[in-house]
């Protein structure tokens, strides 16, 4: 994020035109130093949010597209000049959330690209502070990605006499299949993928989505330890340190979080 | 594409209003605001996103036994008043009018009124 972020500030103190692009993560489209457009295929786009959510259908939307907002006869199947503009915001937050963490190097082409809606230009300052807080808000559900990219797997049973649900964790459960990741979830409930990613962090917290092992995937599972207690080595000495752990203190760990949060 | 801006400026010719936001309190983005620095905009942006999701979260605040949808929250200080009113869409956007009024200017109700014409244009003009 802290080199795309630089380049982003560079190009908006040149207050350049042109598309920082992201390898096939997507890009950055900017106007006169603002980011007007962000292009990517890890989030849903426009379309798919208001027209998977069922709020225009697919004739809509290309009415939308050709004729511009509030034209035609006012139904209820008519998008606002207010209401495109809410959503291109929302729409470009998220794929800008995502994008920022790509792990591509970031090349600029000069020159105006070809994209829509092209009325919005938001400051990369405001987007990257935007970011950070979005990335606070994801940590204080539960304090782990390990649940953001993998399938969603719903538990079959649970112990509790009562949950509370948000109304998008509910439609997760319902959708879950055991093979859709969040991402995918979001695309076809049109739905933004952070607004999915917070609300699987929010389930794998309460106990509702099984939480994925660490490092499952990529290289050997790390053998189980309840209780975090340290690894040892099979046949290694008994453990004969102190019987009590000390209190963990709660303002260093704090401190030491805010710290390596600086350092993203 | 002035179409936010005419809502807010609707919003601001309220008597007694001294600022407004229109939030997406999904996510607590602050779409657009005025009568507020940049960055104390955002600030109240996600407070007010905060306690929003915490009234929506809360069958407390739920008037019918099958729950309810939130339309409006109102707090009240010696001062002033801010009121909340919520607009749920079908696509995540769920956006949310804050406006901070002042106590010897303002009268809730007729801002409360007003606010609503505001969120009826803005989803259907």
């Amino acid at each position: 994020m802290r080199q795309i972020r630089a380049h982003l500030e560079r190009l908006a103190g040149e207050r350049a035109t042109g598309t920082l692009l992201l390898g096939e993560d997507g890009a950055f489209h900017l106007l006169d130093g603002a980011v007007a457009h962000v292009e990517t295929g890890l989030t849903p786009s426009l379309r798919d949010l208001l027209t998977a959510s069922g709020r225009l259908s697919e004739q809509g939307w290309e009415r939308l597209r050709s004729r511009g907002p509030g034209q035609g006869p006012a139904t209820p199947a008519r998008l606002t000049g207010a209401e495109l503009q809410a959503h291109a915001l929302v729409q470009l937050f998220d794929a800008a959330f995502f994008l920022l963490r790509s792990p591509h190097e970031p090349v600029f082409h000069e020159g105006r690209g070809g994209y829509w809606p092209d009325f919005l230009a938001v400051d990369p300052v405001t987007l990257c502070v935007e970011t950070r807080r979005r990335g606070g808000l994801l940590d204080e559900a539960w304090p782990s990605p390990l649940a953001d990219d993998g399938p969603v797997e719903p538990v079959r049973r649970q112990r509790r006499q009562r949950v509370i649900l948000t109304g998008l964790q509910l439609e997760i459960l319902l959708n879950a299949d055991g093979r859709k990741t969040p991402s995918g979830l979001a695309r076809e409930l049109g739905r933004t993928r952070f607004g999915c990613t917070l609300a699987v962090r929010g389930l794998v917290a309460s106990a509702l989505v099984r939480a994925p092992l660490p490092g499952a995937g990529d290289g050997p599972a790390p053998g189980v330890r309840v209780g975090g207690a340290p690894l040892r080595e099979a046949g290694a000495p008994p453990f004969e340190g102190p019987t009590k752990w000390a209190d963990a203190d709660l303002a260093l760990l704090t401190r030491l979080h805010d710290a390596l949060r600086e350092l993203e | 594409m002035p179409a936010i801006e005419d809502c807010l400026t609707a919003v601001m010719a309220i008597p007694g209003a001294r600022s407004v936001g229109l939030v997406d309190f999904a996510s607590g983005l602050v779409i657009a605001a005025e009568g507020r620095a940049d960055g104390e905009a955002a600030e109240h942006a996600a407070g007010a996103a905060e306690l929003v999701r915490a009234v929506v979260a809360s069958p407390v605040f739920s008037s019918a036994g099958t729950g309810d949808e939130i339309e409006e929250i109102t707090v009240s200080g010696t001062a002033g008043h801010h009121l909340l009113a919520l607009v749920t869409t079908e696509t995540d956007t769920r956006l949310c009018l804050h406006l901070a009024l002042a106590a010897d200017r303002g009268n809730i109700a007729l801002a409360r009124h007003r606010m609503r014409d505001v969120l009826r244009d803005l989803a259907a003009g």
